[in-house]
């Protein structure tokens, strides 16, 4: 079995590289450069966050926060780590943020909002499922991924916070430590009790897998 | 041998190689002869491809316009803001702080400069009070016609342009000295004349220093001192009638004699019913005059209290022939 499969090594290396000129370009003062960063990450920060929320209009509005955030705070931002990296870590705390948000004025004790309350990340957002030559499939596999986003919001939010930087994202458990700020043996055992609950759930709303 | 609760953690992180050596073999062994849990690792197997099939969300058209839109406006005012840099670092209450500090420690040096400039240099009250005796005054009936003589000592004193050092109330003392002696006969009338002129030198003095002005203000603050100091110094007014037969002739003679004493300011003129001869001298010196004088004519008045003067004696002979 291969866990990770959405990126590869050389493509974020490469990355990494030409982040750091664009961030160096925006510290002296280039705005535009900034468009570069967007454009490259834009994308992956708006899945984690529609991922951890569960709801896509929240995630988008999250996403543009943390970008913002991430401009002001440029100055602070240090080489030793991928920007990519450290940009995931303020999309995390933002969604965080915001999760903790909603619970107080929903008077929920946890979990994101409901695909009732929120809309959602299958709907308007996902596109690449679709498909046109096989209309049953692809009502079928939209079944499929709402089945899988419900059960990956009824998951408690720090096992979600860990299973999708490694299965959606497919971050590498140090680049998971990084990001989460905790040890590497919590990161392996909230993953593991993530899998379970998932693998569960799944199991439960599908029948068989 | 473990069971099937003893793996169950263990099997969700089986196949991605983090499990130690001997967490793997305990996995092996029981997945060895343990369906269920075979079953358990199929269905960990295809859950996580459902996760890992998830679509990447789709980005709304206007996404990245709205973020840029707003760093640009922050890029523009950031522009604008020259203290931008400081924004966080400084906060308004302490960067107010630190500005006053910064200027009341400047205010202060800057007043107590010329303060620590007047302090050591400025006479003390004595010095002023020197000043004030020593001006030079003409005598009293002479004072309109020589009123510029005792002037042209003042150049004596050591002018700023004239000398780099700042004038001390030591210098100001040491040279109004010596303008004091040749002009010991001062009348009361040429006081008021004289402490302008004391001023005057005294301003000129200090203009060397900066604050020449401050220190005449002060002084013009005080003026119920400047009358009472010239007293002690004025010359005795002494007066000698002597019966001459020739009262020109003898003027002659009188103004030898004084002369002869080194008394200054010698001057004759007609008085009375004959003639009158005035001079400046010493006490001492008027009495070495006073006998000579009895040896022109008898003494028929005097007045003045000639023994009792220690200072100067500004003596007046009148020449009469009755």
């Amino acid at each position: 079995m291969r866990w990770l499969s959405k990126r590869e090594e050389g493509e974020k290396k490469t990355s990494a590289d030409d982040d750091a000129a664009y961030v160096a370009a925006c510290r002296k003062g280039d705005p535009e450069a900034f468009a570069v960063l967007v454009r490259r990450h834009s994308s992956k920060m708006l899945t984690v966050a529609c991922r951890l929320l569960g709801d896509y209009d929240e995630a988008c509005d999250v996403t543009q926060e943390a970008f913002l955030a991430a401009y002001r705070s440029l100055g602070s931002f240090r080489a030793d780590a991928a920007f990519s990296t450290w940009l995931y870590r303020i999309v995390v705390n933002c969604a965080k943020n915001r999760l903790k948000k909603i619970r107080i004025l929903s008077g929920r004790e946890s979990g994101p909002p409901d695909e009732a309350e929120g809309g959602g990340c299958a709907g308007l957002a996902c596109s690449a499922f679709s498909d046109a030559n096989d209309p049953e499939r692809a009502l079928e596999e939209r079944e499929i991924n709402a089945q899988v986003e419900k059960c990956l919001a009824a998951l408690e939010e720090d096992q979600r916070e860990v299973l999708v930087l490694r299965d959606v994202r497919g971050f590498s458990y140090g680049e998971i430590r990084e990001v989460l700020k905790i040890p590497e043996g919590t990161v392996k055992s909230r993953l593991a009790r993530a899998r379970l609950a998932m693998k569960d759930c799944l199991k439960k709303a599908m029948g068989t897998l | 041998m473990k069971t099937c609760s003893d793996i169950e953690n263990l099997l969700p992180l089986y196949e991605e190689g983090v499990l130690s050596d001997a967490e793997k073999r305990l996995v092996e062994e029981h997945l060895a002869h343990c369906d269920a849990c075979f079953r358990e690792l199929a269905d960990l197997r295809k859950a996580a491809a459902l996760v890992r099939g998830l679509p990447e969300a789709a980005l709304p058209p206007w996404f990245e316009q709205k973020i840029m839109a707003q760093v640009r406006r922050e890029a523009e005012s950031r522009a604008k803001n020259w203290f931008w840099p400081l924004r966080f670092k400084i906060p308004v209450s302490i960067a107010a702080t630190l500005v006053i500090a910064v200027l009341a420690v400047f205010i202060y040096r800057a007043g107590e400069e010329p303060v620590q400039s007047v302090l050591p240099g400025a006479p003390p009250p004595a010095a002023l009070e020197t000043m004030r005796q020593t001006v030079p005054a003409p005598p009293p009936e002479s004072a309109k016609k020589e009123a510029p003589a005792p002037r042209k000592k003042a150049p004596a004193l050591p002018r700023p342009e004239e000398g780099s050092k700042a004038v001390s109330a030591e210098n100001l003392a040491d040279v109004a000295a010596p303008a004091a002696a040749p002009a010991p006969a001062a009348i009361p009338e040429a006081v008021e004349t004289g402490k302008d002129k004391a001023l005057d030198i005294f301003s000129a003095g200090q203009k060397g220093i900066g604050s020449g002005e401050k220190r005449s203000e002060m002084r013009e603050r005080s003026p119920d001192r400047v009358p009472a100091a010239p007293a002690a110094v004025l010359p005795s007014p002494v007066r000698l009638t002597l019966r001459v037969e020739n009262p020109a002739a003898a003027a002659a003679d009188v103004e030898k004699i004084f002369r002869q004493a080194g008394a200054r300011n010698i001057t004759q003129r007609p008085g009375g019913e004959g003639m009158a001869v005035s001079a400046d001298l010493s006490a001492e010196k008027w009495k070495t005059v006073r006998a000579a004088l009895g040896k022109i004519g008898p003494a028929v008045e005097s007045s003045g209290a000639a023994d009792e003067a220690s200072g100067g004696i500004a003596a007046t002979v009148v020449l009469t022939s009755r």
